[in-house]
């Protein structure tokens, strides 16, 4: 039965590299080890035949395998793409940056020949732990993937035949067990917060379990803490907000237990004979902690969805939170037009009796520029176009996601500018801000807060002199942050020009070496370099010189990473508006049918918040792109 | 600890099963001492189990379900197991000793067992019978409220043991469907999943059985007389009941709108391969499910795409929808990377699909999408190594259409090829390690020879070559070559020497370049393409200064592999080079000596006497020649190797 999805094993590897827990599905391993069976007796015909390694490893052997990965590949995850230290049968040979997730390992290396590859295991790194799970998947998979790692070609091929691309268009056990990996990083991370909704008055509300216990009555059961309001971005997978921070492939050491038995509950009622049924923590967990009693009655006359277990009793409402991010890199330059877009999300909670079916109009679209939507399971979408404006859903219980979207500012950016930095000598840098805030932002539209830093994670500031026109100014061992508009003093209604002249001076740069382990990319620094610095007294460009010498020892940048943060010089914007979206996106909740009918108040608050919001030095080098023009 | 424990020890205290699971999971020599135990083993594990106050019941139990293939099973501890299970089934659930999370596993983990021993063909048929029956029982209870996991979770069992052991539950196939229709509880997943089963099943197996009856008491359960014939034999009926599996099926549709993403993706693997044999109109599924692929959940879509894999005729038409919501997925900053590239290995596996079907129409498809693939400034490296890709995969397309349309096509491969590489441009300037110069480089070698065979003991690919469109272009990024080839090749003696020519020296590049000396290098990578690729862009210089055709010419050019190139002489021969091996003169060095030996700069000391010789005729005034004596120094490599 191909298209379905089981997992064979999970393992969670410390960051000793040691086996903290291991769960394997004896009924899926037998399915995998009958597939063997009749695959390898069909390969005897073939001229390529060679057996797959059929057996599961313990756990001793599998965390041996893995450090050995991580030596030969360099990191946990690997090269990712091919490298003059790739070798023949590694996963970096393969050429493809998914292999950085999508993991082989050779089980007992030295003791057996070529049969020994374990593959795809699925590696999901969540704080201190590396989750890995191997999907079922049929044997020939594994061995054309055998064949790609060991292909003696120069890599990644376009349109060759069994390429990596349509052996992942083939797995869906591939996808189901990323699915799973996530779900148990979050549990691991105890990081099971429900999306965000605010209502306009109060702080935002609880999740399931609260609604639940609530409606019901008892309140002392609520076993979770409160769900942490979670902002947009930490729901989603952190984008790296920290701008410049050397990227984690090693995880910090030092954080909470693994919470074992949390584990084993979620896996046997999610996956019980490893097939996975239902992802949603808090419907396990709330099932787990109160069951059912005889007065949780089916409804009469529909089915009840397996996504939404318990019925919502008591008084009705709605709410419904549109989130966006900002992103923007501004360049202050002719020749690069400025890049700003959205991402945003419409998050919902409806608290309504029954299973109604809830519809609404989008408005705004036509102005939004919104170039994708999608839409979470519960709601229907007809076939042709989705972008039909009308959403229709029947809403699970909780904070849920509605729809994301993606989408262009249709304001005009809220902080415009530049940020120019120059280096008068090698430690001593003047730099001027010049920045408009909220332009053109109209009255329910405020600003919460605005603050502006200069990360200079290579350099040590000493000191620093400058008054801005407005706000207050300090600094850090490796940035200046200077606090525009702080909370509590928000900025309605109008627009304000900002200026920030100073200098800041730095400790006497030194030159950073790196361990060899960390250049993951060609050449390993070579001692012999004939850069020779004494010549440099008469380099009349001192910026020139200094970023020369600054970026020879540069870092790689991970995979993961858009760029090496490290190479260029930026200040990064953080702010959160209220009062309406950026796009344009926005609910009517006059317009907000509940079929059957009941009167239910429905509430509707925005909320946008700044991802990488970067504003590039105007006299120094910044990344960017072609446009999308024909 | 002792290393092996003495025969007689047996544990006990949920200490000493910590002790013991921890090992069996280790494995190796731990495992091994406790082999003494295991026909045993249940036994023990069973009491403990059944002891009131044991803390670790589940934990345990998991561990048995685990390490069944460690047990010798006796039919009498077959006994113990069934009855341990009646027993806690039968147990009012107190919440403390006996709870309903350990009602659930103990049934998970008992018919777990009893598939990976094989109970029902290696023991007594009435384990097994005793075991369905059970579960059954269970089952039969539709809406009844606080048992309702539980039976969902006896419903999942069956299932298990049904896709174990085909058409076991056939007979009763009638009772499923109508406990299927009733059950209204979040349940009804997988009452719905294990009738589908039942149906994929009789479909599968193409087994004479009629879906409606109800005639075989759903218990005492019996296993089927097929099955216990030894399940080959059962081919004698042949003829499937259509009519009524067709209104299994229109009941099955129905229903997804209560399955949970994974549900439907079971779902949908048991029922595509049922439409198929029971030939159903594709469209129908298609108007169904095609909803899913705006769904957020990648998973859903990935369902949506194995349907079409299934049913490429019937979303004829659809396919730049799919590829439009695809490349829209990978763009979802919501989304976990991993994600996202994978919505782009979907859009490639894909494209290679549909070329292959249909390929001008779909080709022109990737063509107009070319915009779209731009990589964009905070995309994750990973993601636009991974449109680069696509850019190159587009330029092949443009390229194997040019011939019949856009005379322009040209051009726009140099604007593509030139426009993806905007986003990893800071290759020129970060040091040769860079990720940037890995991904520029991959991208570099993915345009020029992505439309090749990609074999390198296929001399053809190199005519193809040749002929491209975007090995025209390659002149003017020679120099962007140039650093690429420094990055990607870091390691051993000449590498490293071009490494250090390649930092920026421009007009050692071009001296170089028209010396028409092409090293090539064999690299610990191996990969004999890379440097064709850097021998090419050579050539090209070659072919515009000589305006000669290559064969005849008297040799001129020649190769040098560094370590063991298989084929070097079928690649000189029909580029007509010469090989040649190290050391060589280049740029008036030896190339292939090691620079740190002292005799090999005598060359160069002597040729710098001259020049000085000549500057000394000059009359400078102090300040100049202090001027000239600064600046020499560090321009010579620049200038004056040139002039060696």
């Amino acid at each position: 039965m191909s298209g379905g999805c089981s997992i064979r094993a999970i393992w969670i590897l410390n960051s000793l590299d040691s086996v903290v827990f291991s769960r394997r599905f004896p009924v899926v391993e037998k399915r995998w080890q009958a597939a063997c069976k009749s695959e390898n007796e069909n390969a005897s015909e073939e001229s390529f035949s060679y057996a797959v390694y059929s057996l599961l490893p313990a756990d001793s052997e599998l965390a041996s395998a893995f450090v050995e990965r991580k030596q030969r590949e360099g990191s946990a995850r690997g090269f990712g793409i091919r490298v003059s230290q790739s070798s023949k049968g590694s996963d970096s040979w393969v050429d493809d940056p998914i292999t950085r997730h999508i993991v082989g390992l050779y089980i007992n290396k030295e003791e057996e020949g070529e049969n020994n590859l374990l593959w795809p295991l699925i590696l999901h790194i969540k704080g201190n732990y590396f989750i890995i799970v191997l999907p079922l998947v049929e044997p020939r998979y594994l061995k054309a993937y055998t064949r790609l790692c060991k292909r003696s070609d120069c890599g990644n091929a376009i349109g060759a035949d069994d390429s990596l691309s349509s052996l992942l268009l083939d797995l869906p056990s591939i996808t189901g067990a990323f699915m799973v990996a996530h779900a148990i990083g979050d549990i691991i991370s105890a990081d099971v917060a429900e999306p965000e909704v605010v209502v306009s008055a109060s702080p935002s509300v609880g999740g399931l379990l609260d609604s639940l216990t609530g409606s019901i009555g008892i309140s002392g059961i609520s076993s979770r803490a409160k769900p942490v309001a979670a902002p947009v971005a930490s729901s989603v997978p952190s984008n790296t907000a920290v701008a410049g921070a050397v990227a984690a492939d090693a995880p910090k050491i030092g954080s909470r237990p693994l919470d074992k038995d949390a584990l084993r509950t979620f896996i046997s009622s999610s996956m019980p004979f490893g097939t996975p049924l239902d992802l949603s923590h808090s419907n396990i967990f709330t099932i787990k902690v109160n069951g059912f009693s005889s007065s949780d009655l089916p409804p009469p006359d529909l089915k009840q969805p397996a996504w939404k277990p318990y019925l919502y009793k008591g008084k009705q409402r709605m709410l419904f939170t549109v989130h966006e991010t900002i992103h923007a890199a501004m360049y202050d330059r002719d020749e690069i037009p400025d890049n700003i877009s959205v991402s945003g999300q419409i998050n919902c909670r409806a608290e309504l009796e029954g299973l109604p079916d809830v519809s609404f109009p989008l408005t705004g679209l036509n102005t939004a520029h919104v170039e994708g939507l999608s839409f979470h399971p519960c709601a229907q979408v007809p076939e042709h176009r989705a972008d039909k404006q009308a959403v229709m859903f029947s809403p699970p219980l909780g904070n849920f996601v509605l729809m994301r979207y993606q989408a262009t500012c249709s304001l005009g950016p809220p902080i415009k500018g530049f940020y120019q930095l120059s280096m008068v000598s090698e430690d001593k840098g003047a730099f001027l801000f010049k920045l408009h805030l909220m332009e053109g932002y109209k009255a329910p539209l405020t600003m919460e807060f605005c603050t502006v830093s200069m990360p200079f994670p290579r350099r040590r500031v000493v000191s620093f002199d400058g008054i801005p026109s407005i706000g207050t100014v300090s600094t850090t061992e490796h940035s200046v942050e200077w606090k525009i508009v702080t909370s509590g003093r928000g900025l309605s209604g109008r627009s304000i020009e900002a200026t920030f002249p100073g200098t800041v001076k730095f400790a006497p740069w030194q030159t950073q070496r790196l361990p060899s382990s960390r250049s993951g990319f060609g050449i390993i620094a070579d001692e012999d370099s004939d850069v020779e610095t004494e010549n440099c007294n008469n380099v009349v460009n001192i910026e020139e010189f200094l970023m020369d010498k600054m970026s020879n020892d540069l870092p790689p940048a991970d995979l993961e990473e858009p760029f090496c943060w490290q190479a260029y010089e930026y200040a990064k914007v953080s702010f959160k508006i209220v009062g309406a979206s950026l796009s344009g996106m926005s609910i009517d909740p006059k317009a907000v049918s509940i079929y059957p009918a009941v009167k239910a108040p429905i509430d509707f608050s925005t909320q946008v918040t700044s991802g990488d919001y970067i504003l590039w030095n105007t006299l120094g080098k910044c990344p960017s792109t072609a446009a999308e023009k024909a | 600890m002792t290393d092996i424990p003495p025969a007689a020890f047996k544990p006990v205290s949920p200490q000493d099963w910590e002790t013991l699971i921890d090992d069996f999971q280790y494995g190796g020599l731990r495992r091994h001492k406790w082999t003494t135990l295991s026909p045993v083993l249940l036994d023990l594990a069973l009491s403990s189990i059944l002891k009131r106050d044991f803390p670790l019941k589940l934990h345990l139990l998991l561990f048995l379900e685990e390490f069944s293939d460690s047990f010798l099973l006796e039919p009498i501890s077959l006994d113990r197991l069934l009855d341990s299970l009646r027993l806690v089934i039968q147990s009012p659930a107190d919440g403390f000793h006996i709870t309903l999370p350990l009602k659930d596993q103990f049934l998970v983990s008992t018919t777990s067992i009893f598939i990976s021993l094989d109970v029902f063909n290696k023991f007594d048929i009435r384990y097994a019978e005793s075991l369905v029956e059970l579960l059954l029982i269970i089952v039969n209870r539709p809406n009844h409220g606080p048992d309702r996991q539980t039976r969902a979770v006896a419903c999942e069992c069956l299932r298990e043991l049904e896709r174990f052991y085909p058409c076991l539950l056939s007979d009763i196939a009638g009772h499923l469907w109508s406990l299927c229709q009733n059950e209204r509880t979040h349940a009804s997943q997988s009452y719905i999943l294990l009738f589908t089963l039942v149906i994929h099943n009789i479909v599968a197996l193409e087994s004479n059985v009629s879906v409606l009856n109800t005639s075989v008491p759903l218990v005492p359960f019996n296993v089927p007389q097929s099955l216990l014939a030894g399940g080959s034999s059962n081919s004698t009926n042949t003829c499937l009941n259509y009519k009524e599996l067709r209104r299994a099926m229109a009941f099955l549709l129905e229903s997804p709108q209560v399955l949970t993403p994974c549900g439907m993706v079971e779902f949908m693997a048991m029922i595509t391969p049922v439409a198929i044999s029971l030939e159903l109109q594709p469209s129908m599924l298609k108007v169904q499910f095609f909803g899913m692929v705006y769904s957020y959940n990648p998973i859903l879509c990935h369902v949506v795409l194995m349907l079409y894999l299934r049913f490429m005729d019937a979303f004829d038409g659809q396919e730049s929808e799919i590829a439009r919501r695809l490349m829209l997925m990978s763009r979802e900053a919501q989304h976990y990377l991993v994600f996202r590239l994978l919505a782009l290995h979907w859009l490639m596996g894909f494209n290679e699909l549909i070329s292959s079907r249909e390929v001008k129409k779909k080709k022109a498809m990737a063509v107009e999408m070319r915009l779209s693939f731009y990589p964009r400034v905070f995309d994750p490296l990973a993601l636009k190594a991974l449109k680069l890709d696509l850019l190159a995969f587009c330029s092949i397309c443009i390229e194997s259409l040019k011939s019949e349309s856009a005379s322009d096509a040209g051009k726009s491969v140099d604007k593509l090829f030139g426009d993806g590489l905007v986003s990893v441009s800071a290759f020129k300037w970060l040091p040769p390690g860079s990720t940037e110069t890995a991904v520029a480089f991959r991208a570099f070698r993915e345009f020029l020879i992505g439309g090749s065979s990609h074999s390198a003991t296929d001399p053809s690919t190199i005519r193809t070559l040749l002929e491209s469109t975007i090995f025209n272009t390659l002149q003017q990024y020679g120099r962007w070559s140039q650093y690429a080839y420094g990055g990607a090749f870091g390691g051993k003696g000449m590498t490293e020497d071009l490494g250090i020519v390649s930092k920026g020296y421009g007009p050692t590049i071009l001296k170089w370049q028209e010396d028409g000396i092409f090293p090539l290098v064999q690299t610990d990578i191996g990969q004999i393409w890379k440097i064709c690729l850097y021998v090419l862009v050579k050539m090209r210089t070659y072919f515009n200064q000589a305006q000669s055709a290559l064969g005849g010419v008297a040799l001129k050019y020649e190769m040098v592999s560094v370590e063991d190139v298989r084929n070097i002489n079928c690649l000189a021969d029909l580029l007509s080079y010469k090989v040649a091996s190290l050391p060589m003169k280049y740029l008036g060095l030896l190339l292939g000596a090691s620079f740190k030996a002292k005799n090999i700069w005598d060359g160069v000391v002597e040729k710098i006497e001259k020049s000085l010789a000549g500057w000394k005729r000059l009359y400078l005034s102090k300040g100049g020649r202090i001027t000239l004596i600064k600046g020499t120094p560090s321009n010579l490599p620049i200038a004056k190797l040139r002039d060696l």
